[in-house]
């Protein structure tokens, strides 16, 4: 059986983007929550919040199909509803939260697997009962779980009442939340038809009433003349979902029959005169915890249209808002024709949260009812209309009230509007400046003053759709309180996470991929950076332990740094740790400060002693460094030894966006990285070396790099061979160095990186040297340079000789 | 990108071309736009054939001199010049062609499946009195 339901693979997208969201909202509503006292003290918009996204979880995860998450929702939701009504007679606070944390791990991980078509759903029954059990202590104790199976109270006919006494069973909707207070307002409406002697709970403000109202519904035992009054004031009673005359005979065949029973009543309409012989009738009965049968219903008819002819269904309309309870009870009952008995037989069992689905034979004849079950049968008979007044109210109560004040869109839709707005903006130019318009010049006042207003717009446009990829990077901090937490927890140090500048917005795509980095170095500040309290209290430390996490902008540039005021690095100790790991490339004595650091980040490198549960493998840095590396990012280390270290994340505001300096080479335009651009200067004669192999060296301020001629390296035909008429440009990428030679600067600007078209990847350009192009605004097109290759394909050898 | 198996077996529509002296046919479905040769950026270090890149409504589109890639003799444009505007699995080529004939219906009858596999060539088409096509496949001719 596929994990959802297989049509709803549609949705699966929206589910897992919206649970997600809904999750991490969660844990900082959660962290939030936690700073609170006791429980009580925790603020009511938080519960409230926080009781919502369960049941929203619960709600969509049961529409996927997923009865573990929403199960395990419902659990939390039933934990925050004893804790938002208040009812709980003692709290354990750090139990709790570590319930919903590891809860909300739970059902993240799930999301995470959830497209793994190989790994099963999890069952998650074990955090279910823990939650359970905790709900009964907060409950008190008095409230045993045995109690709420349903089971009745024993009590309820005295041998000595009078004959004329009526007994009525009420059950109330399962979303009322306080039975009992409903009971007492309609007590007190009853006092004017009958005279009410008793009830089971017999006391409405006992704090447990509810409970057990809940688990087996409220008896009322009363004297009246006028039965239809007393049924009428029930019938209007608010939240009630249904009640019943009961007599001793039911309270013994509830007791003893109660399963058999279920299946010998078959609801009116099922079988009906006028269908014809070869109608088959099947019944479908759906697991007790399938949230929603009839959405299961639907689905299930649809993929019957394929084999059979569906006739009619009971109840018949999955539309209704009685659908569900109606399924649940009895059953749902599929009419149909088919000439595929088998395939019929076998999608009725494959279908979501099908306990059984077995034919059901017209009865040949009218079997002579027990007397019970005619009884049982008038009673439901008569409590549907109550029903069917009750439901909507309480559908309405149930629909969440949630102000949509945020849009998802997906990404590529954003990238194809950035797209047409550039070519907007250059369609807008070339119209204005259009050659056609050249000698018109004093007729075009109102032309010009309309254009001025176009470019206005169009700029402002720009902005805009700009800023929609924007996010604040506080969406990846705040993943962190929950790692710093958690890491308090078991490595008890205490320490603080502090923000700065969480507002500074970057593009989308850096935040996303800011995670992992993050937590990582997050990690190892608190695990290695934070000393343990006692070592503080050594090292006569008396300020906080604390990480402090800050964002800003700098040149074209987001800096994300994590400082930690703990032990800080040793330099001499990770300089003989590389050595010993045989790290070294250089002589020990000619490395700085700032080459040592870097080691930290380095495979296979880690100065802890022993390998924790956080951190210690050495793996972690040397991945967020790639990962950093890949989208034209770097890690800064620095650190000072018993002040703390800083870890500093520099990455170009967004990552198509870069800023070049534009050269001519002949009739083409060549834009170089601005980020590897050092200088740019005129070459003079003297400092230009040919050495006997050919190879050409500029010599800049006492030292030699080699020299490489655009036009030659890139086939371009240009007229300026000789580099003291054209333009120098000293680069420097990553261990390569080298002057460039190009005819003229045309401008530095900043250009949105297109890559090559796929069908020239058989032209090899990356290892040419050619990054990829970029529109301009007038239309033209400029070739980016990729300065890695440029530099290091040609440079790699004799750079280091020069 | 229409399957030229279907145009083989079930014949269709082509569009007919000049590339030096010889005739060239694409099968309908493969072009999307015939247009004027456009202003284009060189492509360092790229072959003569690759003639460079265009904007082509905000994305860089590769042109190729259709001559050159099919190995013929380079020669003069003019006027009657054009460029077919090829779709490769949603991505666009540029073939400049010396020019654009006519748009044909091909019967069955009229096709003869190359038997070269995957070559650039996947048909020829030979009618009495008129002049041998050559089908192409676009998405052969379009990667380098």
């Amino acid at each position: 059986m596929p994990k959802f339901d297989e049509s709803m693979e549609g949705m699966l997208d929206t589910f897992l983007f919206e649970t997600g969201e809904l999750l991490e909202n969660l844990d900082e509503i959660l962290m939030r929550a936690e700073q609170a006292e006791e429980i009580a003290l925790i603020e009511e918009t938080d519960i409230a919040e926080i009781f919502r996204t369960m049941h929203t979880i619960k709600g969509s995860a049961a529409m996927m199909g997923l009865q573990n998450m929403s199960t395990l929702a419902h659990a939390m939701e039933d934990m925050f509803y004893i804790i938002r009504e208040k009812t709980y007679v003692q709290t354990d606070k750090s139990a709790l939260f570590d319930l919903l944390y590891k809860s909300s791990d739970a059902l993240k991980g799930e999301l995470e697997d959830l497209t793994d078509e190989d790994k099963p759903l999890t069952d998650f029954s074990g955090l279910i009962n823990d939650i359970h059990a905790l709900a009964a202590f907060f409950k008190g104790e008095g409230e045993a779980p045995a109690g709420e199976d349903g089971g009745l109270p024993a009590d309820i006919f005295d041998d000595n009442e009078p004959a004329d006494m009526f007994t009525y069973k009420l059950t109330y909707a399962d979303s009322c939340e306080m039975p009992s207070a409903r009971a007492i307002v309609l007590f007190r409406k009853l006092g004017a038809v009958a005279e009410v002697c008793r009830t089971i709970p017999p006391d409405m403000d006992d704090d447990s009433a509810d409970g057990k109202i809940k688990a087996a519904g409220l008896f009322i035992k009363l004297v009246t003349d006028d039965r239809a009054a007393v049924e009428k004031v029930l019938a209007s009673g608010l939240n009630v979902e249904s009640f019943e005359l009961f007599t001793p005979e039911m309270l013994k065949a509830q007791t003893s029959a109660a399963p058999a029973k279920q299946e010998a009543v078959i609801p009116a309409g099922v079988f009906l005169p006028e269908d014809p012989e070869d109608m088959l009738t099947y019944h479908v009965i759906y697991s007790e915890n399938c949230a929603m049968p009839s959405a299961r219903a639907i689905v299930l008819l649809r993929k019957l249209g394929a084999f059979a002819e569906v006739c009619r269904t009971v109840p018949a309309d999955m539309d209704d808002d009685g659908a569900d309870d109606a399924i649940k009870k009895d059953g749902l009952y599929i009419k149909l024709m088919t000439d595929d008995t088998n395939a019929v037989e076998k999608l009725l069992d494959s279908g979501i949260n099908v306990e059984s689905a077995l034919p059901v034979k017209k009865p040949a004849k009218v079997q002579a009812p027990a007397g019970e079950e005619k009884q049982e049968e008038k009673a439901e008979v008569k409590e549907e209309p109550a029903k069917k007044a009750e439901e909507p109210k309480k559908q309405a109560a149930k629909a969440p009230k949630k102000e949509q004040s945020l849009l998802t869109v997906k990404l590529e839709k954003l990238d194809r509007l950035l797209d047409l707005v550039s070519e907007i903006v250059i369609t807008e130019s070339s119209v204005t400046s259009s050659p056609d318009l050249r000698g018109l010049e004093t007729r075009l006042d109102r032309f010009n003053k309309s254009s001025r207003e176009l470019k206005k717009l169009t700029d402002e446009l720009q902005d805009v759709v700009m800023s929609l990829r924007m996010v604040p990077v506080s969406t990846a901090f705040q993943k962190m309180n929950r790692v710093v937490r958690d890491m308090n927890n078991t490595l008890k140090k205490n320490a603080t996470l502090v923000f700065r500048g969480e507002d500074t917005e970057v593009d989308k795509s850096i935040v996303d991929m800011l995670g992992d980095p993050l937590m990582h170095i997050v990690r190892n500040a608190v695990d290695h950076g934070i000393e343990t309290p006692e070592e503080r209290a050594a090292a006569g430390k008396t300020n906080a332990p604390t990480v402090t996490l800050s964002a800003g902008y700098e040149s074209n540039e987001v800096v994300i740094s994590c400082k930690d005021n703990g032990a800080g690095m040793d330099a001499a100790k990770i300089l003989a740790k590389a050595k010993k790991n045989g790290m070294l490339t250089k002589p020990e004595s000619e490395y700085t400060e700032k080459e040592i650091f870097n080691f930290v980040v380095a495979a296979g490198f880690s100065t802890n002693e022993q390998v924790t549960q956080y951190s210690g493998r050495g793996v972690g840095m040397d991945v967020v460094k790639q990962n950093i590396e890949k989208v034209g990012g770097k890690l800064i280390v620095s650190s000072k030894l018993g002040k703390g270290s800083t870890f500093t994340i520099r990455i170009p505001l967004s990552l198509s966006i870069v800023d070049v300096l534009s050269v001519d080479i002949g009739d083409s335009s060549i834009s170089i990285p601005a980020a590897s651009v050092r200088e740019a200067f005129s070459c003079k004669e003297e400092n230009l070396i040919t050495d006997p192999e050919g190879h050409e060296f500029v010599y800049l301020r006492d030292r030699c790099f080699p020299l490489i001629r655009l036009g030659d390296k890139l086939q371009l035909s240009t007229e300026v061979t000789d580099p003291t008429k054209g333009i120098c440009i000293y680069c420097r990428e990553g261990q390569y160095e080298a002057v460039l030679l190009a005819d003229r600067i045309v401008c530095d600007q900043q250009v949105v990186v297109k890559p090559f078209s796929p069908l020239l990847d058989g032209l090899h350009l990356k290892e040419a040297g050619l990054a990829g192009c970029s529109i301009l605004g007038d239309g033209s097109m400029t070739i980016i340079l990729d300065m890695l290759s440029l530099l290091g394909g040609e440079v790699g050898e004799e750079g280091q000789n020069g | 990108m229409a399957d030229l198996n279907e145009l083989i077996e079930n014949g269709g529509q082509i569009l007919t071309f000049m590339a030096g002296d010889e005739m060239f046919g694409f099968y309908i479905l493969d072009v999307s736009d015939i247009i004027e040769p456009p202003e284009v950026t060189k492509i360092p270090t790229a072959p003569p054939y690759v003639l460079g890149l265009m904007n082509h409504r905000g994305k860089a589109v590769p042109v190729m001199d259709l001559r050159l890639r099919l190995g013929l003799p380079a020669g003069e444009y003019d006027e009657r010049s054009c460029v077919i505007v090829a779709e490769i699995n949603t991505m666009l080529c540029w073939l400049l062609v010396d020019r654009v004939t006519d748009v044909e219906n091909i019967s069955p009858g009229d096709i003869a499946r190359s038997p070269v596999d995957n070559g650039i060539v996947r048909g020829f088409v030979v009618r009495e009195g008129k002049p041998r096509i050559s089908v192409l496949d676009p998405s052969v001719v379009a990667r380098t």
